[in-house]
């Protein structure tokens, strides 16, 4: 078969279609679930900012906490509470980076598949310009 | 001074006169006997197919048997039924006759003895035999000087230029078709070869321009973990030493899943690169096994160009000796067919093989054999 290279362009345009719809797939995908973390951390620390104050009132209605007495049970709740804000908040930090690293790693994939293709394409390419070549010469030869 | 002599079947048509049996009857009716199995003289046949009853000489074709029936005394009547003959003939006969003195016309008798019809017979005979001799001899001595002079190897040259040009020509012609075959040969290698580097290089380019390593430089996106209530602890004097630890291990852990996906990434990264590598060394390798194959594959069709060209030459010159053996053959049967016919006649060539003298009882051309000749001849002398 002779080389054609409009065939190649074809499959170059398949696959660089296919790979651009996923990669935007992908990325609209990153944008939801970033927004989705960021708005999940942002609640979670609006909540305990929220929360901080009424825990502080509430040892003070005890009479555990006022300007001239710290206890240690309200500053042990205090660091507690602190403790699993940070806690919740890195978690829910980590969850939202590893969500964008995924989809990172996603895209990167996608792209390496891509390219992968795209050789292929290429490497056929060659071969099939070799082939013909060879047809050339066969047919110059007579045979 | 033509003489024709037409067969009984054709009597009717041709309106002639009929000769009774036994007879040859000129215009003046006188008749005079002729012989069979010779030519007259016009050299027309005379084997007129008589058949004398009482003495019938047969197989009269035969001149040494006619010759041995009369110098027997077995003077043969000839049978001439059937027999046609033309005016011209007959008036030649009658001049024939008139020569010799022993015609007429008519009923008139002449005188004529038999001891004269046979002189008559004998004397046409002998210069029947002459003539006939000496046509033979011509023959043979043009046979004999084409031998000796080498013209009956007349258009040999050219026959034989002609064999040799064939074949040069053969041998151009396939020459040329060689050379046209190792040249396109070698233009289809030239193209076919630029073509196949062309595309591998491309290849090769295209590698080293766009490697496939879509993980170089990726890196893990980690957090820093915080107190998000560190002002707020320190304001009531609670930021304890606890909580800063969790803070530090929350970033602990935050670092190593980043460090693990980083981990993941750089796998995937070497993966990728030596992938790169090998299909460009693939791509390589590729390339050079094609441009290999090719000169492998040129040098197989000049291979066969040139067994073809051999055998087109073999060929050519199995056909050039054909021909050139068939000439040889050819002179050597015109000389042996020389030779045959010389010697056949008697004659001896001077330094050929096969030529003989005249043999002793053998015949002469024409039919009567030396004996014979000499026993007439002395037939002759006694009347």
């Amino acid at each position: 078969m002779a080389y054609d290279p409009s065939q190649y362009e074809a499959q170059r345009r398949g696959l660089m279609q296919n790979y651009a719809a996923t990669n935007a797939t992908n990325a609209y995908s990153n944008f939801l679930s970033r927004q989705r973390g960021q708005r999940g951390l942002s609640d979670l620390q609006t909540s305990f900012q929220k929360a901080a104050p009424q825990l502080v009132s509430g040892y003070g209605r005890r009479g555990l906490n006022s300007p001239n007495v710290r206890s240690g049970i309200f500053t042990r709740a205090l660091a507690d509470f602190a403790k699993n804000a940070t806690t919740q908040q890195s978690q829910a930090q980590q969850e939202l980076d590893q969500s964008q690293n995924l989809f990172d790693l996603q895209q990167k994939q996608s792209l390496e598949g891509y390219n992968q293709a795209l050789q292929d394409l290429e490497a056929q390419k060659a071969r099939e310009m070799a082939a013909d070549a060879q047809s050339i010469l066969q047919y110059r030869a007579g045979m | 001074m033509a003489v024709k002599i037409y067969k009984t079947a054709d009597r009717a048509e041709q309106g002639q006169k009929t000769v009774p049996t036994g007879q040859l009857r000129s215009t003046s009716g006188q008749v005079t006997p002729t012989p069979t199995g010779q030519t007259d003289l016009a050299g027309y046949s005379t084997n007129y197919g008589y058949q004398p009853a009482d003495r019938l000489v047969t197989n009269m074709g035969n001149s040494a048997a006619r010759s041995a029936a009369v110098l027997a005394g077995n003077n043969p009547a000839f049978d001439t039924s059937g027999i046609t003959i033309d005016m011209g003939l007959q008036n030649q006969l009658a001049a024939l006759q008139s020569a010799l003195g022993v015609g007429g016309s008519g009923s008139k008798k002449t005188g004529l003895t038999t001891g004269d019809a046979r002189m008559a017979e004998l004397k046409y005979k002998k210069e029947q035999d002459a003539a006939a001799l000496a046509r033979q001899q011509a023959a043979n001595q043009a046979l004999l000087d084409s031998f000796q002079n080498g013209t009956y190897l007349a258009g040999n040259e050219d026959i034989m230029a002609l064999i040799n040009q064939m074949q040069q020509t053969g041998e151009g012609n396939i020459d040329t078709q060689y050379q046209n075959a190792i040249g396109n040969i070698g233009q289809g290698y030239d193209v076919a070869s630029q073509q196949t580097n062309l595309g591998y290089q491309n290849l090769q380019d295209y590698l080293n321009q766009n490697p496939n390593n879509p993980y170089q430089g990726m890196q893990a996106t980690v957090g820093t973990a915080s107190n998000p209530l560190e002002q707020f602890l320190t304001g009531y004097g609670a930021m304890t030493p606890d909580v800063q630890g969790q803070v530090a291990a929350e970033q602990l852990a935050g670092q190593q899943g980043g460090q693990a996906f980083n981990d993941l990434v750089n796998i995937l990264n070497k993966q990728a690169q030596q992938g790169d590598i090998s299909r460009l060394a693939e791509a390589k390798m590729a390339g050079n096994m094609a441009s290999t194959g090719l000169g492998q594959q040129r040098a197989g069709y000049e291979s066969q160009a040139a067994n073809q060209k051999q055998s087109g030459i073999n060929a050519l010159m199995g056909q050039i000796q054909q021909a050139q053996l068939q000439e040889k053959i050819r002179q050597q049967q015109a000389k042996q067919q020389i030779i045959d016919a010389l010697t056949q006649a008697g004659i001896k060539i001077p330094g050929a093989t096969g030529g003989t003298d005249t043999g002793q009882g053998g015949q002469t051309d024409n039919g009567l054999s030396p004996d014979i000749l000499a026993q007439l001849a002395a037939r002759r002398s006694g009347f």
